[in-house]
């Protein structure tokens, strides 16, 4: 079994600002982020590297947000998903999406606390499932 | 051979023997009296083609009763016989309308010749008299039928003129050579403010007599471009001094290629314009309500970056100002002439903890990526105003291609997800108009080429100068319009869309504004390939300085149908 490798938190916007933005405020988080622009790059990341949560806004030209979700849980059902959008009015995910696919969304001007908070927060969500997970094997 | 009937009257018995009996020989049927009262009563009972009379009868005699005999008819033929002492009243008797006299003592011969020419005038006069009557039927029968037709006529006519006195347009009818008023009806006095004590209904006078100078000029710029063009021509909507918003049309009536008229229909549109007003703020409601979440998107995310970038600031300010601190303490160190080592290693130590290099130079990238999104804010909230202020504007010299990058400007957002832009704008000669008013054209243009893409397409714009027109068309690789449907598309409310997805007003109010600015809109499209939409416009030198004339004749629109 391969040693677990720090977790990646995986950063989709077409906005290279905002990618920026948000690369500026988790720079001090213990964990690696990955930005791009292009979601599909995102998605060959993930194929590569141990991602643990992926930060993806909404409108895309190339994949939406709620598209570029529903492969990478495809994937990798473990990834925990938070959705940034910039529409005011598109808080519900895309009914196609499973329940429980976003973990959280949420609304550009963000707050950067908001942010922090809801990547901890994923994180842990990710670890304890993990946990959940690596335990079943050991079970007889 | 029966010849006719003949009245014979003579108060000597022999004598009316013996013409009796001569005229049966002839052919003749003879009847005879012996006085002339006796002959008026046979006259007056029975029909005769000749009455041969003595003159001189006891009581009534041949005078009288030819006399008698012309009150009863004037056909009959009266043959008066006389001796040579009575030849004086026979040629007066003759002249008062006996056929003749003949002469004591007979020649039978002459006689009988005598009576058969009277038997022929008598049947001329019949015939005649049958021929007149039959006329004179005739005539009856036409003059009654032309009283008919005329007492239709006159029907018709009052009809007519209380449909035109009580119709809800104004009528003005103009001679074709000399302008001069053949009509003009209730409405149209009302409407064109007729000059006070002018109230007949019929006029030969100019119309220029009749009406204020300043409309006399209005009806004359519409009936010189009706001579010019020999069409249907219109006016822009004017308002008169009652405050009613008109609508001024007028065709020409030509007969053997000469205008004969010129008719002009003026109709009271206030309401429609009002109403219109209220669509073209409603639509631009939707349009911008369409837009919206567009906008809010390209807001948030330059406001989100901002904003986050600024708090990152805030926090390189403050560890900034702790480092400057430290200098400030290692300067009194160092003025004071003390051993600064400890302070030096101190401030490494923090500049190290607060990774300074790094912040000094993330400063630079914050600054500039702040000043871009709040300039993309700034632009944004100006296109909206430009926008927003459509109506506000007085008409300007346009830059076509402005408006359009203005337009994509704002629909960029809208668009991106959906189609690929590509514009190929030409060197363009300014238009007069309204900016705001002819970007929601393109606006409304952009977003029904963006919601007819499905996926990814592309929407091509291009601008060029054909015909000293400037044109401009919109070409998306969309969905296409199906056939049965392009002629309503420029109808208002008309739309394909789901109920509550669209107004429907989009194109129609396009439309509208183009006419306004005196240009046109037509289209092309073909189901699963996309559709061309081309816009023409008057380039600023051609359009006319004043609003009325901007509109050219009722062809002004290249409308699909209708």
């Amino acid at each position: 079994m391969e040693t677990r490798q720090p977790a990646i938190v995986l950063i989709v916007d077409d906005e290279p600002n905002i990618l920026r933005s948000l690369r500026r405020l988790l720079k001090h988080e213990p964990f690696r982020t990955v930005a791009t622009t292009d979601p599909y790059e995102a998605l060959s990341c993930l194929r590569h590297e141990p991602v643990a949560v992926l930060i993806t806004d909404q409108r895309m030209p190339e994949l939406d947000g709620d598209h570029l979700i529903a492969r990478v849980k495809a994937l990798d059902e473990r990834v925990v998903c938070i959705r940034l959008t910039g529409y005011p009015d598109s808080g519900v995910p895309t009914p196609t999406l499973p329940p429980g696919a976003v973990f959280k969304t949420i609304a550009k001007p963000w707050n950067d606390g908001e942010i922090s908070t809801a990547v901890h927060e994923a994180l842990a969500h990710y670890e304890r499932a993990a946990a959940t997970a690596d335990q079943m094997p050991t079970q007889p | 051979m029966y010849r006719g009937k003949v009245l014979v009257v003579d108060d000597d018995g022999a004598v009316n023997a013996m013409l009796s009996d001569v005229l049966s020989r002839h052919g003749y049927h003879t009847e005879t009296a012996d006085a002339g009262e006796q002959a008026l009563a046979k006259y007056r009972r029975d029909a005769y083609d000749v009455v041969v009379s003595d003159i001189k009868m006891p009581g009534m005699d041949g005078t009288d009763l030819l006399r008698g005999i012309r009150e009863v008819d004037e056909d009959t033929s009266v043959i008066l016989v006389t001796g040579y002492a009575d030849l004086a009243s026979a040629r007066d008797a003759v002249k008062s309308g006996a056929f003749d006299y003949v002469l004591k003592p007979f020649n039978l011969m002459e006689f009988v010749r005598e009576v058969d020419d009277a038997a022929a005038e008598t049947r001329r006069h019949r015939e005649q008299r049958e021929e007149r009557e039959k006329l004179q039927v005739l005539v009856e029968e036409r003059t009654q039928d032309l009283e008919f037709q005329s007492s239709v006529l006159q029907l018709e006519q009052e009809r007519f003129h209380s449909i035109l006195k009580d119709a809800n347009f104004g009528l003005l009818v103009l001679n074709g050579d000399d302008d001069g008023v053949i009509l003009i009806n209730h409405q149209a006095k009302r409407y064109l403010q007729i000059r006070p004590g002018r109230s007949v209904e019929f006029f030969a006078e100019h119309f220029g007599q009749l009406f204020p100078d300043e409309m006399s000029e209005r009806i004359a710029r519409l009936v010189t471009r009706v001579k010019q063009t020999g069409k249907v021509c219109r006016l822009a909507s004017f308002t008169n001094d009652e405050g009613l918003i008109l609508d001024m049309q007028s065709y020409p009536v030509l007969a053997a290629g000469m205008l004969r008229a010129t008719v002009i229909v003026v109709n009271d549109i206030t309401e429609r314009t009002q109403l219109e007003e209220k669509l073209l703020m409603s639509s631009k409601l939707a349009g911008i309500g369409e837009l919206a979440a567009g906008i809010a998107h390209e807001i948030n995310n330059p406001i989100g970056f901002v904003a986050s970038n600024t708090r990152t600031l805030r926090r390189y300010v403050k560890d900034l100002a702790e480092l400057v601190g430290e200098y400030h303490k290692l300067r009194d160190v160092a003025a004071a002439g003390e051993a600064c080592t400890e302070m030096i290693k101190k401030i490494e130590a923090l500049e190290d903890r607060l990774d300074v290099g790094y912040v000094l130079e993330d400063m630079q990238s914050l600054v500039s990526e702040n000043r871009d999104g709040i300039e993309r804010v700034v632009k944004i909230l100006r296109d909206l105003k430009n926008f927003s202020h459509a109506d506000d504007e007085t008409p300007q010299q346009v830059d076509l291609n402005t408006v359009i990058e203005d337009a994509l400007n704002l629909a960029r957002n809208e668009l991106k997800y959906k189609a690929q832009v590509e514009t190929n704008l030409g060197e363009l000669p300014p238009i007069t108009g309204h900016p705001g008013q002819l970007s929601q054209v393109f606006i409304n243009m952009l977003v029904n080429a963006a919601n007819a893409i499905e996926h990814k397409g592309t929407i091509t714009i291009t601008t060029a100068v054909i015909d000293d027109r400037i044109v401009a068309t919109v070409r998306d690789t969309g969905s296409g319009i199906a056939p049965e449907v392009l002629p309503c598309i420029f109808d208002p409310f008309f739309t394909t869309k789901e109920r509550g997805h669209g107004t429907g007003l989009g194109l129609s109010i396009a439309l509208e504004i183009v006419q306004q600015h005196g240009g046109t809109i037509s289209v092309e499209s073909t189901p699963g390939k996309g559709t061309t939409f081309t816009l023409e416009l008057p380039a600023a030198h051609d359009a006319p300085k004043h609003k009325e004339d901007a509109d050219g004749n009722q062809a002004a629109s290249d409308r699909p149908d209708r």
